[in-house]
């Protein structure tokens, strides 16, 4: 892994170096520019191949009673062990050239770590990776065999050295078919004994995955960056391209912006939907007694084990675009260690059946449970949902009045009111002994599955109006990475926010 | 200082008709336990600095517009206006208000507290999920003997402002106490 470390924090360098440089080849020919570029690449080589060779070879760790030992440093030293109790997470990540290598790369997390990871091997054996994660992780009576004779290099195995090991466990395999071949395939794991079996699994369909990418709503932010592209390519388009689709297609000039502008979201569509169905491919979420084990990735693979104490609230998302076809996606409130490129979310699966969702919890998680029937919002709450969702348009609509086609504005009222009527509908609480649940909407829908004991802290609020209404707001607060989070349904009966309140507290 | 303080606010702060009475009942059992009178006075003390923070504004206005611009004065009375019905507001009315609805209660295995001045809000929070106490005052509590104390657990934090400090101290300890004990039974 060193040479490619090696090239990539070159290139890092070298970028921005090489745009400015190709960008202007005003201030002296290109050959002369190609030239520097060259002369400042192998320079650049020339410091960076040792130094990376030397962090290599002073990065060491050891594993032996309970403890993971880390040295590392070339002129400052560091060294830290990490206790395989404070151990919350150990990931395992495959990019394209460490699957070509037979490598992966292992981060371990720790309880209140902040958002670094407390370990990170860039470069080891699948083999090893999983001999490390099965130490820290595996059952607890593991840990008192003897000190195991670890001490190896970590990061940087040649990749030789890598094919012998990978060659150990599967037939050694090369180029692009390993691509596909050596998925993380949990049951390749060497010292994993029969405790390791899934007792319950879920694998993405293709199509699911088809229409988990195009029903995601990433070609929203897609379609605004491809438009700027656009707008920076068109003095680019040659005039006859414009003439012929005046001409032919399109009669008007409207019609033609209309088609571009239909054809650049159809495109930015497209690629959000590949781009989705490529980091979510094979997404599988496998169930090992008290560990919920989630891998996906086609180019980059990923694997995240998720020990159930951990998992502080199971939410249903329902985003607009799914709902239409009946489905969700499942996501996890996780206590620590959420990764911050996910926006501390953990995804636990893309998308799903909604209809199918009862079965598959009491497959995959059967300590939650999906209500069938929710106590829904009291009558007299809708005009309150209608208000709020109409009042800061009122703001805006009123004093439009007073200038010219202001009344233009008038039927936006039409959609807000429609919102907050939706909103109210969806609006429920559920509570069995164990569990409350919170069903709410604000664009997307959303149902909260909170544990009796996840739930930090729970509260009733009332406003005057709330008050003389006999409604409440409730409030529940769970542990998730990086800080807390809070669910509330707004409006419930004030009978039921009793109920809730009795079910919460340990005062009986 | 202190004394005159004492004395004074004593007059300035009864409102015609006295305290209001608008009781509540969000959930029933409501918490017993009520905040040390003496919020009245370091809430009004730290309206009144407020205000006069505010009132620099219209005073600059007042002060700095005749000599360099040709602007109304009305202006700077109208903000000065609204400044002393603010501190009116802030230091005055809304310190009722809040010590009024404030209620706490320590119970041997969850905290119970009630606030608000429009939204009242009855929070619950179960022993066990305290993960630590702080007391804290700054220098007008400090003035009057107060302290805040601050419960936090794993995702949010509450306060209880305002109490004497001796008490703030003693539910500290009462708290972190009662937190460890239910810590073992988990």
């Amino acid at each position: 892994m060193i040479p490619l470390a090696s090239l990539k924090s070159l290139l890092i360098f070298l970028a921005p170096m090489a745009l400015v440089f190709l960008q202007n080849p005003g201030n002296g020919n290109l050959s002369r520019n190609l030239l520097i570029l060259a002369g400042s690449a192998v320079a650049l080589l020339v410091v960076i191949l040792p130094l990376q060779v030397l962090s290599w070879a002073f990065y060491t760790y050891r594993y032996e009673a309970g403890y993971l030992h880390i040295k590392s440093g070339v002129i400052f030293k560091k060294e830290r062990s990490i206790k395989r109790e404070r151990v919350q997470t150990v990931n395992i990540r495959r990019g394209i050239f460490q699957r070509l290598l037979g490598l992966a790369s292992l981060q371990v997390e720790t309880a209140g770590g902040g958002s670094e990871s407390e370990l990170s091997l860039t470069a080891v054996t699948l083999g090893e990776a999983y001999n490390i994660k099965e130490s820290l992780e595996g059952p607890a009576a593991e840990t008192d065999r003897a000190p195991e004779e670890n001490a190896e290099k970590a990061a940087g195995e040649s990749a030789a050295e890598g094919a012998v090991r990978e060659g150990k466990e599967a037939a050694p395999r090369a180029g692009l078919k390993a691509l596909i071949d050596t998925a993380l395939k949990p049951g390749e794991q060497t010292g994993a004994g029969e405790d390791n079996q899934a007792e319950a699994a879920y694998r993405i369909t293709i199509p699911e995955l088809f229409i988990a990418g195009a029903t995601s709503g990433g070609f929203f932010v897609l379609f605004s960056v491809i438009g700027l592209i656009f707008s920076q390519a068109l003095p680019f388009i040659p005039d006859a391209f414009w003439e012929h689709l005046l001409d032919r297609v399109t009669s008007t000039a409207a019609g033609t912006v209309v088609l571009v502008v239909l054809v650049l979201l159809f495109l930015s569509w497209l690629i959000s939907s590949l781009a989705f169905m490529v980091q979510y491919a094979n997404f599988t979420l496998q169930r090992r007694q008290d560990r919920l084990q989630v891998t996906w990735g086609l180019i980059e693979q990923k694997q995240l084990t998720l020990n159930l104490n951990r998992l502080q609230a199971l939410v249903v998302h329902e985003g607009l675009l799914r709902q239409p076809f009946g489905r969700c996606a499942l996501v996890a409130e996780v206590a620590g260690g959420g990764s911050r490129e996910q926006n501390y979310v953990t995804l636990l699966f893309p998308l799903l059946r909604t209809d199918e969702l009862t079965h598959f919890l009491a497959r995959i998680l059967p300590e939650y449970r999906l209500p069938d029937t929710f106590v829904p919002l009291p009558g007299r709450a809708l005009r309150r949902y209608m208000f709020r969702a109409a009042a800061p348009l009122l703001l805006i609509i009123v004093p439009l009045q007073w200038i010219p086609y202001g009344w233009l504005s008038i039927p936006l009222l039409i959609p807000a009111l429609f919102w907050g009527y939706s909103r109210y509908r969806a609006g429920a609480t559920f509570l069995d002994d164990r569990q409350m649940t919170m069903k709410f909407r604000f664009v997307n829908r959303f149902r909260v599955l909170m544990l009796r004991n996840c739930i930090q802290a729970f509260q009733v609020s009332a406003s005057p109006f709330q008050r003389w209404r006999g409604l409440r707001t409730a409030r529940a607060w769970v542990l998730s990475s990086p800080s807390g989070k809070a669910f509330q349904v707004a409006d419930i009966d004030i009978e039921e926010a009793r109920h809730l309140w009795d079910w919460y507290s340990r005062q009986k | 200082m202190r004394q005159l303080l004492q004395g004074l606010p004593k007059t300035a702060l009864i409102i015609p008709g006295g305290e209001v009475d608008m009781e509540v009942n969000m959930i029933e059992a409501e918490p017993k336990e009520r905040l040390d009178r003496r919020a009245l006075k370091a809430w009004f003390f730290s309206g009144l600095i407020w205000g006069f923070i505010l009132m620099i504004f219209p005073v600059l206005y007042l002060t700095a517009a005749p000599l360099f611009w040709d602007l109304p004065a009305v202006y700077g009375w109208l903000a000065a206006g609204l400044v002393v019905l603010y501190t009116l507001w802030d230091a005055v009315i809304v310190p009722r208000i809040k010590l009024h609805f404030w209620r706490y209660e320590i119970r041997d295995d969850e905290i119970d507290i009630r606030h608000g001045v429009f939204i009242i809000r009855r929070t619950l929070i179960p022993m066990i999920r305290v993960q630590h106490v702080d007391t804290e005052h700054g220098p007008i509590m400090r003035l009057f003997g107060l302290a805040t104390l601050r419960i936090s657990t794993a995702a949010s934090e509450h306060r209880i402002p305002a109490l004497s400090r001796e008490r703030a101290a003693e539910l500290r300890g009462e708290i972190s106490a009662l937190a460890r004990v239910s810590d073992e039974d988990v």
